[in-house]
């Protein structure tokens, strides 16, 4: 997968937590929690989004790595890699 | 949205009067707790220090029956046997619902943040059942990881308290004699004087701070 595709997840996921968030408006720089108001509970709710999906399990302290759309696709091809 | 929350918000500080009792709780047990706990976990298996709170009100409410329970008005005061905590979610694009969690005394910790998760979910799905809507019996709102310090909450009514618990912030502390930096939650009890004084709203704080202090008795 490609950083591209890797961000098609992860705004498809953003907004199947997140109903009510349009994925075309999503900016890349759009940070999660103080743009998008998504919470910690949504925020974990992704996480397990993507751990079920990708197999990737982000560790609480990467978190940060994941809090825009442009910082989530970097983070996931990387680890996407690495397995 | 708006004239549901400003219809019950009208109706709480016309008809409750009001009281609210403060402390501040070291919470870097807790959160050292959470973190070795969830760093072999995978995601859902992992525990959100709001699920402790949750998890902590719940328990402190069945030592204390004057903070569980509902004021209706040719009855007074009826407690409730069973402990329902609203869980207050903000909404995208403003309002916020309080959900209850009902029969939470009888969840684990797991299972109180398994039900947290499915109620935030279902919140933001729009799809909570409108017994969850009606049968909280006190509500706890939390304001998450950052924010504002602490919150002076309005009552639901015909509920008769809420737990209202700030954002942790780091700040020096106390601890046995040595000032050290700690992340403490400021926690205020808003509470109905029909029902309750200062006493009780104490006993409901100390139980609680007790509970988030230990949070391996969760």
């Amino acid at each position: 997968m490609t950083e591209t595709d890797h961000r098609a997840v992860f705004l498809e996921e953003l907004c199947r937590v997140a109903p009510d968030i349009d994925p075309a408006t999503v900016g890349d720089d759009d940070h999660i929690q103080e743009d998008l108001e998504l919470d910690s509970m949504d925020v974990l709710n992704l996480v397990a989004a993507l751990h079920a999906r990708l197999g990737i399990d982000i560790p609480e302290r990467d978190y940060p790595e994941i809090s825009t759309a442009r910082l989530a696709a970097a983070y996931l091809s990387s680890q996407g890699a690495a397995r | 949205m708006r004239k549901a929350i400003a219809a019950a918000m009208t109706r709480a500080k016309r008809t409750i009067p009001h009281f609210y009792l403060s402390e501040t709780i070291d919470v870097d047990p807790a959160i050292a707790f959470l973190e070795e706990r969830n760093a072999g976990l995978p995601p859902d298996r992992r525990i959100l220090l709001g699920a402790l709170f949750v998890r902590a009100a719940t328990l402190a409410a069945t030592r204390v029956q004057a903070m569980n329970g509902h004021y209706v008005e040719d009855r007074g005061f009826v407690p409730s046997e069973v402990v329902n905590p609203g869980v207050a979610i903000a909404l995208r694009g403003g309002g916020l619902v309080a959900p209850a969690l009902i029969d939470a005394v009888s969840m684990t910790l797991e299972e109180t943040m398994a039900g947290m998760r499915d109620l935030v979910s279902r919140a933001r799905a729009g799809r909570l059942r409108a017994s969850e809507m009606t049968q909280g019996t006190i509500t706890v709102s939390s304001l998450g990881e950052t924010g504002a310090e602490a919150m002076t909450g309005v009552i639901f009514p015909p509920q008769v308290a809420l737990v209202g618990i700030g954002a942790p912030h780091l700040r020096p502390w106390v601890v046995a004699g040595v000032v050290v930096p700690r992340h403490v939650v400021t926690l205020t009890l808003s509470a109905d004087h029909r029902v309750s004084d200062g006493r009780q709203v104490a006993r409901f704080i100390a139980a609680f701070e007790d509970l988030v202090q230990t949070p391996e008795s969760l």
